[in-house]
């Protein structure tokens, strides 16, 4: 099973949303890092057929997926970032409903729902209006839906907002459960997320595929560009003003700071390993 | 794809404006049906002897009188109902047959005799028409208009008198020239409607919808026939509750008299071989077209736009145009054609008279108007599909 993107271009009038992205994925997890407005649900929106790319194409198993239409969406499950449910809808309405969307049979789909609503912890509240659910319940019950049709991609767009630590932790081992033998695709922008659950991770910035690979390969190549450091506090504001500071805190009425930067940014300073954070601040500091 | 359409539904009815306004409408169903069944002239009559009836009883009295004259309606049958006429009611007769105005309460066969009575220059107006080289036929053995002078060249076959005054009212309530109920139905499929798309944008689940396997097909052509079964429910239901109405309040007499002895809807020049039944029933069929062609435009428009009352606007000012504009314009071929759209349609009493109308293009055709309304309307409903089918498929979802 591999799913590629060739020269996968999506503009809107002048404005390149995705430029040129190439890239294949086979059975795993994929973390798609960026900042808001790089182009990661727009990439996302074209392998789910949702809109028609400018050029390029995204293929699966070698076919292209505007050819395949309903049996290639048959095989995906898809997570929108944002998105509005029916109020009115009971949350085993909401899955049934779009079971029936995803052509699951009536008697499957009822033994389905009850199921997903049993994993993430909504059975309790199958029956109750979606309208008096809190923002990380209506959460779940996305996660739930794009199960439904076990979909052999499953794309996620920013799925654990609005979740809380626990139901992450949660979250993630359900992917990490469900993912054998399945593409997964993860947009996020919290880098944890990706972190712990992505074997592979795909940077994107203004449209562009950065880097693509693992967590170690990707962060080797900020190696000797992160920096630890000891300074007083008016240092500190000094050096914050002018570098990428990761994170400070204070010790003994002084600062340690964790700072990205192409060069030493002072004497005090040590070169440290990189983390994943490390590299997404490298990249989009400044950005949203 | 049945369940799809009944999630379609649960949608409609899960919105509070959509069933505050079907509330509504059935409000305005009972008045109307007040004003046209319950409280119409109708249930008054005043006997020869100077009783006054009322309700039943005058529903009653108003069908027996009827029934004297049902069959053939010929000049022997006006001859008949003129003399029973001037010996039970010779007041009210006299004042008929000097033009003036006659009351309401007489029995309902003999308010529309006046047209068979020969005005008192008749002799005059006999003289002037020869004068210009035309002629009037000349009145009957009982002194009489002849019935030949308004019926119609193709009918061939004595034209069948009976029990009217409720085909009339019915037809007038559902789909009449004044206050039918066929406009306010029309505008509550307006609402129903308007967020059969643009519900799923402003409520950000055009995404959703869109990667699932049959969001860009199946689930469109059953949004498509939620407004369609919603159009014929409203409607079917609006028009099963006059028939329950009607039927309890009058029964089914008079059920196969031609439609053009049907006085009280002028149809006397109607060149259509209908009866009474046949008339509600075209009634209901022009009313639902106008009903699918207004869902089938709503449905488009609330494909283009991103929120119901946006759509709404939109649609309630498409569906609205037509009527204000029509309204203004003269006698003309383009306010002929204007008919065809739905707030000017569901007045199918109008439709008919077109074909009578010396100034209409449709004039003796009595066909015509019905074929240019079907032919027009379905290529609309069709087109309307289509559109909102490919843009629903191909627009830029919400978020």
């Amino acid at each position: 099973m591999q799913l590629t993107l060739d020269r996968l271009t999506k503009r809107y009038g002048s404005k390149i949303a995705l430029d040129r992205i190439d890239a294949a994925f086979e059975p795993g997890i994929y973390g798609l890092l960026g900042a808001n407005g790089a182009g990661k649900t727009t990439m996302l929106r074209l392998i789910c057929d949702i809109i028609k790319p400018t050029s390029g194409e995204v293929t699966f198993n070698g076919t292209n997926i505007r050819e395949m239409g309903e049996s290639y969406r048959a095989v995906i499950g898809y997570l929108p970032q944002d998105f509005g449910y029916y109020p009115n809808f009971t949350a085993m309405d909401f899955l049934l409903y779009m079971a029936s969307l995803k052509g699951l049979n009536a008697g499957y789909a009822k033994k389905k729902s009850l199921e997903l609503l049993e994993t993430v912890n909504l059975s309790e509240v199958k029956d109750k209006k979606i309208k008096t659910f809190s923002g990380g319940m209506k959460q779940r019950l996305g996660i739930a839906q794009a199960f439904l049709n076990n979909p052999q991609i499953l794309i996620l767009d920013e799925p654990t907002a609005g979740l809380d630590p626990k139901e992450r932790v949660k979250f993630r081992n359900l992917i990490r459960s469900y993912a054998e033998k399945k593409i997964v695709l993860l947009s996020t922008h919290i880098v944890t997320d990706v972190e712990y659950i992505a074997d592979e991770i795909l940077v994107i910035k203004d449209g562009t595929l950065l880097k693509k690979g693992t967590e170690r390969t990707i962060i080797q190549e900020i190696s000797g560009k992160v920096w630890e450091c000891r300074v007083t506090r008016q240092e500190a504001e000094r050096l914050e003003n002018r570098f990428t500071v990761c994170s400070g805190k204070p010790e003994n009425g002084e600062a340690v700071l964790r700072i990205v930067s192409d060069k030493n940014p002072c004497n005090a300073a040590v070169s440290v390993p990189p983390c994943l954070e490390d590299l997404y601040l490298y990249y989009f500091h400044g950005e949203v | 794809m049945l369940r799809m359409i009944g999630f379609e539904f649960k949608k409609m009815y899960a919105n509070s404006v959509v069933t505050g306004s079907l509330a509504v409408l059935l409000l305005v169903c009972v008045l109307i049906l007040q004003a046209y069944c319950f409280n119409s002239p109708a249930a008054s009559v005043i006997t020869p002897d100077g009783t006054q009836l009322s309700g039943r009883e005058a529903i009653t009295f108003n069908q027996r009188i009827a029934e004297k004259y049902s069959g053939d309606f010929t000049d022997d049958t006006i001859a008949k109902m003129v003399s029973d006429f001037s010996a039970d009611y010779p007041g009210e007769y006299a004042e008929m047959a000097e033009g003036g105005a006659v009351s309401a309460w007489i029995p309902s066969s003999y308010l529309s005799l006046a047209m068979f009575i020969p005005p008192a220059n008749y002799d005059e107006i006999a003289q002037n028409t020869a004068a210009h080289g035309t002629t009037v036929l000349p009145l009957t053995n009982a002194g009489l208009v002849s019935i030949q002078n308004y019926e119609t060249a193709d009918v061939e076959e004595p034209l069948q008198y009976g029990y009217d005054e409720s085909w009339a009212a019915f037809f007038s309530g559902f789909c009449g020239q004044t206050i039918a109920i066929a406009f306010p139905a029309l505008i509550v499929i307006l609402i129903a409607v308007s967020s059969i798309f643009s519900g799923e944008y402003s409520a950000k689940m055009d995404a959703l919808i869109l990667a699932t396997r049959y969001g860009k097909s199946r689930q469109i052509t059953a949004k498509l026939f939620a407004c369609m079964i919603f159009t014929t429910a409203v409607i079917g239901g609006m028009f099963l509750l006059f028939c329950i109405a009607f039927g309890v309040r009058y029964g089914i007499l008079g059920w196969n008299a031609d439609i053009q002895t049907n006085f009280g809807l002028s149809l006397m020049e109607a060149d259509l071989s209908l009866n009474n039944l046949q008339l509600i029933l075209f009634g209901f069929g022009i009313v639902w077209l106008a009903g699918i062609f207004t869902a089938a435009v709503t449905a488009m428009i609330s494909s283009l736009t991103r929120s119901p009352f946006s759509s709404f606007i939109l649609a309630f000012a498409v569906f609205i145009a037509p009527w204000v504009i029509r309204r203004l314009l003269p006698e003309s071929i383009l306010r002929d054609l204007m008919i065809v759209f739905p707030a000017n349609a569901v007045n199918a009493h109008e439709i008919l008279l077109m074909s009578v109308n010396a100034q209409s293009i449709f004039c003796s055709q009595p066909f015509a108007p019905v074929l240019y309304l079907c032919f027009t309307a379905m290529t609309i409903i069709l087109i309307s599909s289509v559109i909102a089918y490919k843009f629903f498929v191909t627009v830029q979802p919400s978020g």
